[in-house]
């Protein structure tokens, strides 16, 4: 099903914006045709890391938090990177993000460089096609569940938007509650609302599914699934089992290393 | 219709942040607010005791005097005025300087009165420096056909308020009868210029012009000098005569004055300034995770300053409005007991308010100066990894 929208984006405001202007073709893509005009709707990863570490300095101690990990993913994919606690998942999902740069290698993000991206450029991403799932705890404890939403809402009718999302999420009647007055299922599924609220191309997930029941859960899951069929392309993070989530793409993080799980065989068409 | 959005949220995270930690913004508040009560007071103290000064001040007389050039100081001094005179035209010109004020031109003979002498003294019309708009204190005491006696002159005469008296032939009514000085003043009989200059067959002249030496500004450093410069130039024909005791001692007395006032506000506003800095940076510190979280959703550098600035000057409008209402309270009950003298409460004017507000938003606007540049560097992939 997700197959025929591959490469395309509906629903969401941002994609002509960040298609414009962007190398189309990258490595992978390279020799598919001279055709300028083909070659400006072909498609292309919206995430690409290629040998990326990331070290990290304590005193005379040195830690490669991810060693040499490559990825990518397409519009309209899922793509998810289990391992255990510490192993470097969440490290990778900030450099993916655009919050922390690599140390080496390279991190391709629709496709540009980001060592050429400036920090406040990132930043808008972030707040328009790029849309981040925090990790537990990040709601704003003064706001209730709505304005958590519409924090990272841009754009016209960023009320309706999340108001939509929030009862897509059976939350439409804790629209006015404090995250201290939501259950743990009920803040995870605000926090992924926050994280989609701006209908963006890619969405980067850190454990968007734990401890959290299996209807939760499996709510919080369909919602990712329903992104991909828009075309969107979803980074999961989690230290669950990589099968809990339906993906085109799995990693395992061990101590730094990404190693894939499966690999889908693109042809794009 | 992103801006708008942005304003939205802002406002929104301000109130909401606010609310939700009440006595951060509470003790905010009160530390701006002692600030604005702490200038305001000194402001209003200052300016009623400088006011009170002035007063106490010009009560000790006018020290410094014009006399025609020429009179010799021993005449003069056991005279008590001069010989000669000047020209009352010459008063004209005294508006356009500002080295003295309270400008009085004078005419004085000595008259029989009863057994022995008094001073016939003719008081004109009072002048101000730079052509000022002030209550006259020293000229118009007698009008009409009236004259006020000094004390001394009362008992030549034998005459008490409400008699009539003959001077040099005419009938005048004792308006008042001056209390006892101590000094040659108590043999004056005061009465109106033109009419003593009538009486003396001198029409149009003056034998002394009395001033207040007003160059109490520190950067006058001669001021007699400065005197003898400006005058000069306007008095020609003049000598003048400066009481240095008395000018120097009001002289210092205003100077100190000033200073405290001008000593006192900005180490105030400096004081406050660094405790609403310090309330401010722990504010921001506490909302460290908050701030990396806005930086993580997409909010920029300025949504941040503006975040920071804005909750500043909303505490500080507060902040200004309370301190204004407690200074006026302050001052107005307890203003006699700090300044010992019988103090009216302040205006309650535009212009209080305006310094009370602008006092309480700018406290903790340059105090969050030190908050925004901690905000704005405020890391998210280091926060957002903090447990």
């Amino acid at each position: 099903m997700h197959e025929e929208n591959r490469g395309t984006l509906r629903e969401s405001p941002h994609h002509a914006t960040a298609m414009a202007g962007q190398p189309a073709a990258t490595g992978s893509q390279a020799g598919r045709g001279s055709d300028r005009a083909e070659a400006a709707i072909t498609p292309r990863p919206l995430l690409r890391m290629h040998d990326v570490t990331r070290r990290f300095v304590c005193g005379q101690e040195r830690i490669d938090a991810v060693r040499e990990a490559s990825l990518e993913l397409w519009p309209g994919e899922i793509g998810v990177v289990g391992g255990p606690s510490g192993s470097g998942k969440s490290t990778l999902l900030l450099m993916a993000a655009a919050m922390l740069s690599p140390s080496a290698g390279r991190i391709e993000l629709f496709g540009r460089d980001l060592a050429n991206v400036p920090a406040s450029e990132a930043t808008a991403w972030r707040g328009g096609p790029l849309g981040v799932v925090m990790p537990m705890c990040d709601l704003v404890p003064y706001l209730h569940a709505l304005d958590n939403v519409r924090m990272a809402a841009n754009g016209p009718n960023s009320r309706d938007r999340a108001v939509e999302l929030l009862e897509r999420f059976g939350l439409g009647d804790r629209l006015r509650h404090r995250p201290s007055q939501l259950s743990t299922g009920e803040q995870r599924r605000v926090l992924v609302a926050r994280g989609l609220v701006n209908g963006p191309e890619l969405v980067i997930c850190d454990e968007p599914t734990a401890n959290l029941d299996p209807d939760n859960a499996d709510q919080i899951r369909d919602q990712l699934l329903r992104e991909r069929e828009r075309g969107a392309a979803v980074l999961i993070v989690t230290h669950e089992s990589c099968q809990r989530f339906t993906a085109d793409r799995r990693w395992r993080m061990r101590s730094g290393y990404l190693e894939p799980e499966t690999t889908k065989v693109r042809t794009p068409s | 219709m992103k801006t708008r959005t942005s304003l939205k949220m802002l406002f929104r995270l301000v109130i909401c942040e606010l609310r939700y930690r009440p006595w951060t913004a509470a003790l905010t508040v009160a530390i701006t607010a002692s600030a604005v009560v702490a200038v305001l007071f000194f402001v209003g103290l200052s300016e009623t005791l400088a006011k009170r000064t002035r007063i106490i001040q010009r009560d000790m007389g006018l020290n410094v005097r014009f006399i025609p050039e020429g009179n010799r100081p021993d005449r003069y001094w056991l005279r008590g005025y001069a010989e000669g005179s000047i020209d009352q035209t010459l008063v004209d010109g005294l508006s356009n300087q500002d080295v003295a004020n309270r400008l009085v031109p004078m005419l004085q003979r000595a008259i029989p009165m009863g057994e022995g002498e008094a001073i016939l003294t003719g008081i004109g019309e009072e002048r101000f420096a730079n052509g000022r708009a002030m209550k006259p204190v020293f000229g118009g005491i007698a009008t009409g056909e009236t004259v006020v006696l000094g004390s001394a002159a009362a008992e030549l005469a034998g005459v008490t308020e409400g008699d009539s008296i003959a001077i040099l032939g005419r009938e005048f009514l004792v308006a008042r009868v001056l209390a006892a000085e101590g000094s040659s003043d108590d043999l004056r009989v005061h009465a109106e210029l033109p009419i003593v200059q009538s009486l003396l067959g001198m029409p149009g002249k003056l034998n002394e012009i009395r001033a207040l030496e007003c160059g109490c500004d520190e950067s006058v450093t001669d001021p007699e000098e400065r005197l003898r410069e400006v005058f000069g130039a306007l008095l020609p024909g003049t000598m003048m005569i400066r009481h240095d005791r008395m000018a120097d001692t009001r002289r210092r007395q205003r100077q100190l004055a000033d200073r405290v006032a001008k000593t006192a506000t900005p180490l105030a506003v400096a004081f406050a300034t660094v405790i609403v800095s310090a309330l401010l940076i722990l504010n921001t510190r506490q909302r460290r995770r908050e701030i990396g979280l806005l930086t993580a959703v997409g909010r920029d550098r300025r949504f941040l300053v503006a975040l920071i600035g804005c909750r500043s000057v909303v505490l500080g409008v507060i902040a200004g409005l309370g301190g204004v209402v407690t200074a006026w309270a302050i001052l107005a009950w307890g203003g006699p007991h700090f300044s010992g003298a019988d103090m009216p409460p302040p205006d309650w004017s535009g212009w209080w308010l305006s310094l009370g507000l602008t006092l309480g938003a700018a406290i903790p606007a340059v105090a969050s100066l030190l908050p925004i540049a901690f905000a704005s560097r405020v890391d998210p992939a280091v926060t957002l990894r903090e447990e």
